[in-house]
């Protein structure tokens, strides 16, 4: 095995980090899954307001995929423009 | 390499490579590690996207205005996210360990206690997320008392971020002003205190939780009584108080850690 760089040790550090970001899709998951459970009963027990009740949802859910997303991009950050790199110099 | 031990292979193989290498690692481990906390404010906002789903189904007339309530309480169980956001940022782009003095493998390992103090937020996320549900609900039921359930709301959310700012205030420390790192006690020894000052609040994940469901409950009662909306505010409080505790003691530690630390004296 060659010998490990200084920016090998950052690169491999940064995938462990980009890994542990995407821990947060926990949340997201559970929570829309939550959100879909509760609009089909909704529908189930009026299905006359469908239309509002899917909107709801969908609108909430959507909040409720910001962290997921904010996860998503510092991994992306540390994947595709690692700006730790740089900084070695 | 002649030593066995697997911790003083680990630590040697480590502190052959540049000091700057070390710590840009860690920074990097610790920015992902401060995104943890963003399973909190997905299962809260989702729960409370849920309840809104539910009390448009409950009372079509007042659809909207839960809407809005359900929107508001997302919004504030949001936080948690964003400072961690904003704590992964700084890590990434503004890094100010890089050119800290002291020993290279604890500012290292301050870079990730600090990530790992974020995911307290995780905490808040989830109890404020139930407080907004339980608002929609109440503005549904009832939706002449939405402005008294909404405050209650609101009151108790604020209070349910409590360990969300002590776990920021701690990364804070570690990133700009870990006073370990100039520590000259035995290396090991810092660099555990440093990560253990960050693990340590992970605790407030528990006060954020809980507080947030005292805080939902509140808004529940505020929302069908609204007559008894001080006592209801009073109870809410109180108990909120009491679920503190167990982050401030986290709190304590960690500083404990930081600042007076008992074991360096014992070396």
């Amino acid at each position: 095995m060659e010998p490990i760089t200084g920016k090998a040790l950052v690169l491999a550090a940064s995938a462990i980090g980009a890994g542990l970001a995407m821990i947060a899709g926990i949340g997201p998951g559970i929570g829309q899954g939550y959100a879909a459970g509760k609009g089909a009963e909704g529908v189930g027990r009026q299905p006359e307001a469908q239309g509002d009740i899917i909107r709801t949802m969908l609108l909430g859910a959507a909040v409720a995929e910001t962290t997921g997303i904010y996860g998503l991009i510092i991994a992306l950050i540390l994947l595709f423009a690692n700006p730790l790199v740089k900084l070695l110099g | 390499m002649d030593n066995t031990n697997f911790i003083m292979i680990f630590l040697d193989w480590l502190m052959s490579f540049d000091k700057i290498a070390i710590i840009l690692a860690g920074s990097a481990i610790g920015a992902g590690l401060a995104m943890i906390a963003g399973i909190g404010p997905g299962i809260g906002q989702g729960y409370a996207a849920g309840k809104a789903a539910e009390a448009t189904a409950t009372n079509p007339d007042s659809s909207k205005q839960a809407t809005m309530v359900m929107l508001l309480g997302a919004g504030i169980a949001e936080t948690s996210g964003i400072l961690s956001l904003v704590i992964a940022l700084i890590l990434l782009f503004g890094n100010p360990l890089i050119s800290q003095p002291g020993d290279g493998l604890v500012i290292a390992v301050s870079a990730i206690g600090a990530g790992l103090a974020m995911i307290a937020g995780i905490g808040p996320g989830v109890g404020q997320g139930y407080a907004a549900g339980k608002g929609a609900e109440a503005t549904s039921i009832n939706p002449e008392g939405s402005r008294g359930s909404t405050l209650v709301m609101l009151l108790g959310s604020a209070v349910a971020q409590t360990s969300g700012i002590f776990s920021m205030v701690i990364a804070l420390i570690l990133m700009y002003a870990n006073p370990l790192v100039n520590s000259h006690g035995s290396t090991i020894v810092v660099a555990a205190s440093t990560l253990g000052a960050g693990i340590a609040m992970i605790a407030g994940i528990g006060p954020g939780i809980g507080q947030g469901y005292a805080a939902g409950k509140g808004t529940e009662a505020a929302g069908k009584r609204p007559k008894y909306q001080s006592s209801v505010i009073k109870t809410m409080i109180l108990g909120q108080a009491v679920a503190q505790t167990t982050g401030i003691y986290a709190l304590v530690i960690s500083l404990v850690l930081m600042f007076a630390n008992p074991l360096l004296k014992l070396l």
